[in-house]
Formats: structure tokens, sequence, C-alpha cells
């Protein structure tokens, strides 16, 4: 016999940061609309209205690519103060039906609303409640996805854009998940879809029948997750409050850096940034990470994971330009750096008081 | 002496009165497990054997032609019986009953029915059955702790086995599905809406071809024939 049903619903907001801005401001309405920076200072996608998608206008492009695909395009700075109102009034609407809400970030959060506060008995009612109130209050359109579980209802959500309601019945889980191509699964970027594809495997069904050992080298770890997420199984809880997992920032530049030091300058500063962030959270973090993407837009990216967490500024400068050193920085143009820490411990409980050694009696 | 161990006539009922099909679940004394229920093609049978093999079959005046010696549609073998003590079953067979695809009951009830509660509108009762290789007691045991389900019946076979048949509400999307008749005979349309207030007088069962070791999975929605 099967677990116990659980009734999850993921909610995605349509194109987020372009319906505030087509909602506050009429004159967009009706037009392809870009949230992001400048073209002429490499700037890139943030989100776009789905008359811009029309054109093939899609988040993490840069823009002058989207200008090139959509010249009519209207390129709007992105204003997070007003996101993240409406974002606010959104997890209050969830947070009205259930406890059990989990953001993802501004535009998209799990809820299990298998015992809920509206008294619904069905996860397609709370849904559809949901629905009706987000465009009643906020005048922003939902989609989301009903399933048993995450892994489910993340891609019923995504199924019928926009303002789309699928759900996936227990007796529905086999049908939906033969159509799923293998790089539908949640932690399957291009890179491991590819992986994937050489050892014959091209839909998520095939994983299932996988030689265990071929899948491992091909994936590694990811092998026994693909393997539970292909018979549709994914236990994952609905998490309240997740505590972040990682920080980061990056930045495009305006002209390539060439000078070594002005990319190391750089460099620093964002890992010195990252460590005031674990300051002001009270975290620590084990693995520093940086990102380099070359002129020809080839990115790579170095990590270092050390045996005790730590926040100093310091070290974790020290670590990123370390890093640093194992790229071509300062032999090719840069066009865009990145820093950040993972591996994120509690405060000081995880590495102790210095000094301090317990005796018996 | 009556041939069948379990013989239990069952449909799904919502509040106002809207049914489903009736099927029939009956063992026999041989071990066998037969689901039947009453369609336009005659009898639709499924029939779940001792042995592990399965067959679907129609039956009756206007099934299949007599002069056909092998009546079954399809065959395929159920799942082995997961080992006594393991706490777990296998699933033979499950239907679906969307709520809101319920039809206006067309026949008396003769007070032999077991009628099971019907899910909230946009939801759907589920009715499963599993071979298990525990007793009945230990059956209880564990869907008391699964609380979403609920009990139907159980029944001991002689080869040791149990048929075990719950239940249990889940979701439903509602979507009108059209069936085309491709002008020879009218389209059959599903509506949750039944715009023309017909009361879903046609009750159909869709669902994949089973493979070996897999359940027979049934939709049954009610739907009505119509012209443009």
């Amino acid at each position: 016999m099967t677990a116990d049903i659980r009734r999850i619903i993921h909610v995605d907001m349509d194109a987020f940061y372009a319906s505030v801005e087509q909602r506050d401001d009429p004159t967009l309405r009706g037009k392809p609309v870009a949230v992001g920076g400048q073209p002429g200072s490499r700037g890139v996608v943030a989100a776009s209205s789905y008359e811009a998608r029309a054109f093939g206008v899609r988040s993490a492009m840069p823009m002058a690519r989207a200008l090139r695909l959509c010249p009519n395009l209207v390129i709007v700075r992105p204003d997070f103060q007003r996101y993240r109102a409406a974002s606010q009034r959104i997890l209050e609407i969830f947070r009205s039906c259930t406890p059990l809400v989990e953001p993802l970030s501004l535009d998209e959060a799990y809820l299990d609303v298998t015992v809920n506060r509206w008294g619904e008995p069905l996860a397609t009612s709370v849904a559809k409640r949901l629905k009706q109130r987000i465009l009643e209050e906020t005048r922003l359109t939902a989609s989301a996805g009903v399933a048993p579980n995450k892994f489910l209802a993340k891609i019923a959500s995504g199924w019928q854009k926009p303002d789309g309601l699928t759900v996936i019945s227990p007796g529905r889980v086999e049908a939906f998940l033969q159509q799923l191509p293998v790089d539908a699964l949640w932690g399957v970027g291009p890179v491991t879809a590819g992986k994937l594809r050489k050892i014959g495997i091209e839909r998520l069904v095939e994983v299932r029948a996988a030689d265990p050992d071929l899948l491992r080298r091909a994936v590694g770890s990811l092998a026994d997750v693909l393997q539970r997420l292909a018979l549709g199984d994914d236990p994952r809880p609905v998490v309240p409050n997740r505590p972040a997992k990682s920080s980061s920032s990056e930045n495009t530049y305006n002209e390539d850096l060439l000078a070594l030091d002005a990319i190391r300058a750089e460099i620093d500063r964002m890992a010195r940034g990252c460590a005031a962030w674990l300051a002001r959270k009270g975290l620590l973090a084990r693995t520093v990470t940086i990102k380099v993407r070359y002129a020809g837009f080839t990115t790579v990216t170095r990590s270092h994971t050390a045996a005790m967490p730590t926040r100093d500024a310091n070290a974790i400068a020290a670590r990123a330009l370390s890093l640093l050193d194992r790229t071509e920085a300062g032999r090719r143009p840069v066009r865009l750096l990145g820093a950040g820490v993972h591996g994120l411990a509690e405060g000081d409980a995880d590495i102790g008081a210095p000094g301090v050694l317990g005796f018996d009696g | 002496m009556s041939n069948y161990l379990l013989d239990l006539s069952f449909g799904v009922k919502r509040s106002d009165g809207y049914v489903s099909d009736i099927w029939r679940a009956s063992t026999t004394r041989l071990g066998d497990f037969h689901l039947d229920t009453n369609s336009i093609a005659g009898v639709e049978e499924y029939r779940f054997n001792k042995s592990g093999l399965c067959r679907s079959a129609h039956s009756g005046a206007d099934a299949a032609p007599a002069a056909l010696r092998d009546r079954a549609g399809f065959k395929w073998r159920r799942a082995a019986t997961p080992p006594r003590g393991s706490g777990r079953a296998s699933r033979v067979a499950w239907i679906a009953f969307p709520t809101d695809y319920l039809s206006r009951p067309t026949v008396e009830d003769d007070g032999e029915i077991l009628w099971i509660d019907a899910a909230p509108a946009c939801g759907a009762t589920y009715v499963e059955f599993a071979y298990a290789a525990e007793p009945e007691q230990g059956i209880r045991g564990v869907l008391d702790i699964m609380q979403d389900r609920t009990l139907v019946r159980c029944a001991a076979l002689p080869q040791g086995e149990t048929l075990v048949i719950f239940c249990y509400h889940a979701d439903w999307e509602n979507k009108d599905l059209r069936v085309p008749g491709h002008g020879a005979v009218a389209d059959v349309l599903f509506s949750a809406e039944d715009p023309l207030a017909t009361g879903r007088p046609l009750r159909h069962r869709l669902g994949p071809a089973p493979k070996d070791r897999e359940a027979v999975l049934l939709l049954e929605m009610g739907g009505v024939a119509v012209t443009n």
C-alpha cells in the first residue's frame, strides 16, 4: 500500500516582475516588457512579460539579444521594493490557509494543505481559492500545480501558464511521468541532461530501467534521487521558514575586465560582502565559490570546502582569490564575476568555544 | 452454498443522489477475484486468477461475437504479493470516480448496494483492490494509521492471500473530454458542467491496457451523446 496521501500545491506567479510593472503602469499593458538592466550596460533580462516571451525573450538572456529578438521591447529597471511588497501580500494569503508555506523565491512557494485552516478537504478547491484571492487582492495571476508531492506539484504548475491550474490525481501520476523529458527533473540542468542522453536516457521514466552503476557513473550521487523521482516518489516535506543555504553575488561589467589587479579587487570585494552577510545572519560557511565568465561566454566555477566553517572576511577573501588563480582571469577578458558562500552552519554552536576542554569529575 | 466467498455490490454516490455504475467484486472458492460492471457492450469483466494470470473481457448479448473463442481483451500477470510481515500489499486494480462526472441514477436501489460517499466537488473517489499476505487484523492495523484511507472490505482467499478493498478521496482536475464519433455515431461529451442537464446517462470507463505486474487503472465518467 502506498503512503498517506499528501495534498501539495506549488504556486508560481506568472511573469511576476513584469506583471507587477504592467499592473502599476497601464501604458505597459499589452506590450512586450522586459525587466532588467539596460543593453548598453550589458544588462540581462530578469523577467519578461508574456508578450515579450512570444518573441523568444527569456530570463537571464542578455538584454542586447532580447532587443534583437524584439525591437519594440520596453525595458524597465527592476524595483524590488514593489515586488517584495506584492510577494509579502501573497505570502499572507498563503499563510491564512496553512502555516506550511515554503517560499522558494519572491514569486513561488510550496504549500502543504493536507490539513488547512480553510477546512477544504481537497487541494484543488484550495488552489482555486488561492488563485482567486491573489487576483482580487494583488491584481496578479498565478499558476498552480496540485499533486501528492513537491516534485510533481512544481512540474504541474508550469504545465499550463499563465493563470493555469493543473491537478495530478494519484491515478494520473504515471501518465504524467511518461510525458516528461529527463531535463524536466529537479536538479537536472543541460549538462546533466547531456550526460543522461549519452547513456540513452531521453525520458524521465527511462531512468527506472537504467543500470544503477552506469547511472551513478554518469551523474554521481544524483542517481539515487533521479531513480526515486522517476517513480514519482518525493517524500520531501514542505518546510516553512527554510533557512538560507547559500549567499552569492555576481556582476556583469560594462567593459570586459582585462587587468588581473582589477579582477582580484572585484573578487575580494564580493567575498568580503559574503562574509558581511554571514555576520549579519549569524552564520558560518564551509564552502567558498567563485564564478568567472569570459568574453566568449564560457563560464567556469571554482569552489573550495574547508573542514571548519568560518565567517572571517580575510579568510574568505583569501580563499576566493586563491580560487581565482585557478582560472584564466588576467589572460582572457572577463565579462562577469561572482563569489558565494555555501555549506552554511549555525552561529558558534558548530565550532565550539576555543580553548575550552571538558573534564570529568 | 454460494460459490463466492465475497460477493459485494458497490458504487459511489454523491449527496444529491448522483451515482457511479454498480460494480460487483467477488472472490471464488478457488481463490480467484472477479470485478464486473455492466456496460453498453454487455458485462465488463476483470479476472484475477489465483495463478496470477489476469484478463479483461466483455460478455453478454451485445459483447464479443460467439464465434470468437477467446473473449479476452487483455491478458497480463499481476504483481507478486509481498511476503507476510512486510506490511505491504500489491495493488491489482484501482478505479477513479470523479465526483463531478457522476450520473443521475437510472436503476432502483435494491438495498443490497454498498454506497461509498463521493469526494467533494473537484475531487475523485478512488476504490483500490490489493492483495496482501497479512491477515485482516494486520491490514486493519496498517489502514488505521493511514487516516485518509477507509477499508471497504477484506476477504481471505484459500491460498493464504487476502484481498483488500479500500477507498479514499483525492484531487481531480475537471476538464471536458469529447470523444469523436467521426460522423458514424454521435460524439460523447464528458463534462463536469453537464450543460444540457442530461444527468450524464452514458457511463464509460477509460484506462490504459495493463502490462505484466501493473494494476488495472480505470477512470469512470458519465457523459452524453452530442451531435454538434
